[in-house]
Formats: structure tokens, C-alpha cells, sequence
């Protein structure tokens, strides 16, 4: 009891009480210490999740971050991996969804267009009906 | 709101299609009852003579109808003598009010109008009449579709022109000729609404397609809802499916072709 200095030449009870005091303290600390471990095992995982679906929400698919927590072997790690699947699988969806709208051809003849619209607009009938809507307007 | 004028005077919308088979009328009652539901005062009159339908939306039983626009376009009867109180399509017990000036469905009168026309002054005295009446914040004009005289004269006298396509080959050509004479007529507001999209496609990149190919604002994307096919011409949809999306765009429409039901 070296390191217990101040403890030589108290009375005996005192000093079992003072080793019980400094023993509480020293479990504390290592509760202290493993519950900091432990929450910081768990909270970080949950962060990189919640990072993870904000990335997601934004439509980004690529959750390479999370690479770190679906590698764990725990309850955190198979929840990121789902994860990271169904984002895959709704990146996948997004993308043929933006495909079909891509191969969505509007086909417009440019030229018979041109000539329908001439064939109404350069009519008196036309000309007439667009002055009378101008004056309306300006009512 | 696009529909809504700058110095905050009613507005005439005209709801228009080269073909038929757009949920044209479904979507001008639609709007009309949003923003009924708003507050705001509403009025619709169904120009569509050769075709009238818009009354079986707002379950008006022709039987009730004793003067219509065609009675008015042929000097018969004031324009308020035609409009009909259809506000029932909110309920029993709605504070709402919607009124409607239907077309005549007797063939005879749609003959007549088709062979004689009718004096585009006399239908823009009708509307501003009705405006001004009940000091109306929008008129609503359900047309047929096509480009003849007749629809050229009711979209003519209007402030703001939806023009309706469904995304179909069959579509595509006829709107881009809608759209370049109704470009010619110099309306002050014209934007297209793609309706009955396929649900799988994304709506703002179908919006910025369309829009591209031609060069035409996009006020809105609505997708197509097997509920609305299930309700037919029985009721109107945003009233029947308040919660749906496409309830929720109606009175929302924008030029991104994005949908907010809060914008007004």
C-alpha cells in the first residue's frame, strides 16, 4: 500500500473506509470510461446512419461513408446493410424512372406544324378574331 | 398563382385540348372547385356547344335546365338568366358556392349554333357581365376541343389559356399547333398541363421535357389515378379524393410543373 501514503497511521476502520471510498471512485471512473466507449459505439454508427439517409433524402445513392458500420458484425452493421440495399434498390428505381422520361420521344413535324398554323392564322377570319381579342384585353 | 391577375381583377381561364379524351372538363372542375373551396368567388361556363358535358360532372340534371349559353348567344335570355347554382357537389351543408352557365345538350340547339356561330362581342359581354355581377375572382371556360372558329372565339376573349396534352404520340403534334396559334393570338398567359401521365414517371422531368419541346411554360404534371377512372363523371375527384396528389396540385399550379397546394 506504497501508493497509499496517506493512509499510514490512520485508525483501522478509517482506513478500510477510505480504500472502500477510493475503490468506488476507481469503478466509477472505469463505468465512466466503458460507458463512454460504449455509447461512442453506438452513437457514431447511428450518426453515420442518420447522415446517411439525409444523403438519400438529398438523392444521392452513394453511401460509401457507411462502409465503416455495415462491415460490424452486430445488430448496427445489419441495419446499415439493409440499408445501404433498399438504397441501392430506389437508386436503381430512380434511375430507370429517369430513363423512360429520357426515351419519352416528343415527335413533332416542325414543317407541317408551320403549315397548319398558317393555314388558321393568315385567314381574314384570324386576323379579325386577333384584333377583336387585343381590344378585349385592353378593357 | 398563375391564375391569379397582378391588380387582383377577376380572371378568364380558358381550359383547352386539340383532342378530346384529356380529362379537359374533369380538370376545369376540378380547378373551379378548389378554388371554390378557397374562397374565392367561381363561375364556369361550358363553351364546349358541339359536345356539353361539364353539367353531368357538376350532377345538374339537364331536365332542370330551362335557359342555357345558347339561349343567351341567340339574344333569348340574359346571361344571369342561364347560370345554375351547383354548389350542391360540396354537400348538403357546404358553405361553398359554384355556379355554372351549361351548354345546351338539345340537338337541335347545337345544330343551330354550329350553322350560325354566334358574335364573339355578344359572349365577352356575357362574361363581363357575370364578372362584374358577383364580382367573381375567376370564370372558368370549358371548351371543345379542336381549333375551329368557334373554340378560337371562346378562347380568344380569355386572359389565361391552359392547354391540356396527355403524354401520347397522338398529342403531341396537334398541341404544338394549339399552342403556336394560341402563340399568334397573343395570350397574355398560356401554359400546358400533361394529364394522365403514367404514375411511374417523374413529373418534373416530364414537365421540363415538354416544356422544351414546346417552349411553353408547364403549370403541372397529374398523374394518372385509377380512382379517377373508378368515379367516372359520377362526382368530382378532389372532392371525392381530397387527399390525393392530384387533388392537392389543383389549385397550385405552377410554371415549374411542380405541384403546391398552397400557393394561391
Amino acid at each position: 500500500m506504497g501508493w497509499l501514503p496517506g493512509l499510514i497511521g490512520c485508525p483501522e476502520d478509517r482506513r478500510i473506509g477510505t480504500v472502500r471510498e477510493f475503490g468506488i471512485l476507481q469503478m466509477s471512473l472505469v463505468g465512466a470510461c466503458a460507458a463512454i466507449v460504449f455509447v461512442r459505439k453506438v452513437t457514431d454508427p447511428l450518426a453515420s446512419l442518420a447522415h446517411a439517409a439525409q444523403t438519400v433524402e438529398q438523392g444521392c445513392y452513394d453511401l460509401s461513408g457507411l462502409a465503416a458500420v455495415s462491415e460490424r458484425g452486430d445488430e448496427l452493421g445489419r441495419l446499415a446493410r439493409s440499408f445501404e440495399q433498399m438504397a441501392g434498390k430506389v437508386g436503381q428505381r430512380e434511375k430507370t424512372l429517369q430513363r423512360q422520361v429520357d426515351e419519352l420521344k416528343i415527335m413533332i413535324d416542325r414543317e407541317k406544324q408551320a403549315q397548319d398554323v398558317s393555314e388558321i392564322v393568315e385567314t381574314d377570319y384570324f386576323r379579325s378574331l386577333k384584333e377583336k381579342a387585343r381590344k378585349f384585353r385592353q378593357i | 398563382m398563375i391564375l391569379k391577375r397582378e391588380d387582383g381583377m377577376s380572371k378568364i381561364i380558358a381550359i383547352h385540348s386539340f383532342r378530346g379524351g384529356t380529362r379537359k372538363s374533369n380538370t376545369t372542375a376540378n380547378l373551379a372547385c378548389l378554388l371554390a373551396k378557397k374562397g374565392n368567388r367561381v363561375r364556369v361556363v361550358d363553351t364546349d356547344i358541339q359536345s356539353p358535358g361539364i353539367h353531368v360532372l357538376f350532377n345538374l340534371d339537364p331536365k332542370n335546365i330551362t335557359y342555357s349559353l345558347n339561349d343567351f348567344l341567340w339574344g333569348k335570355c340574359g346571361i344571369d338568366r342561364a347560370v345554375y347554382d351547383v354548389s350542391g357537389v360540396f354537400g348538403p351543408t357546404a358553405g361553398e358556392k359554384l355556379f355554372l352557365i351549361p351548354s345546351s345538350i338539345r340537338t337541335g340547339d347545337i345544330a343551330r349554333v354550329l350553322h350560325y356561330g354566334y358574335d364573339i362581342n355578344l359572349l365577352k359581354e356575357g362574361y363581363q357581365k357575370t364578372i362584374e355581377q358577383l364580382a367573381l375572382d375567376y370564370l372558368f371556360i370549358d371548351t371543345h376541343p379542336g381549333l375551329n372558329e368557334e373554340t378560337l372565339m371562346s378562347i380568344a376573349v380569355s386572359d389565361v389559356l391552359l392547354i391540356i396534352l396527355r403524354p401520347d404520340q397522338q398529342d403531341y403534334q396537334g398541341t404544338a399547333v394549339t399552342v403556336e396559334v394560341s402563340r399568334a393570338l397573343e395570350f397574355p398567359r398560356m401554359f400546358l398541363i400533361v394529364n394522365e401521365a403514367p404514375a411511374s414517371l417523374s413529373g418534373d422531368a416530364l414537365a421540363a421535357k415538354v416544356a422544351a419541346a414546346y417552349n411553353c411554360d408547364v403549370a403541372g404534371v397529374l398523374p394518372h389515378a385509377d380512382e379517377m377512372m373508378t368515379l367516372g363523371s359520377s362526382g368530382i375527384f378532389c372532392l371525392q379524393h381530397p387527399d390525393s396528389a392530384s387533388s392537392h396540385s389543383g389549385t397550385g399550379i405552377s410554371p415549374t410543373g411542380s405541384w403546391d397546394g398552397s400557393r394561391d
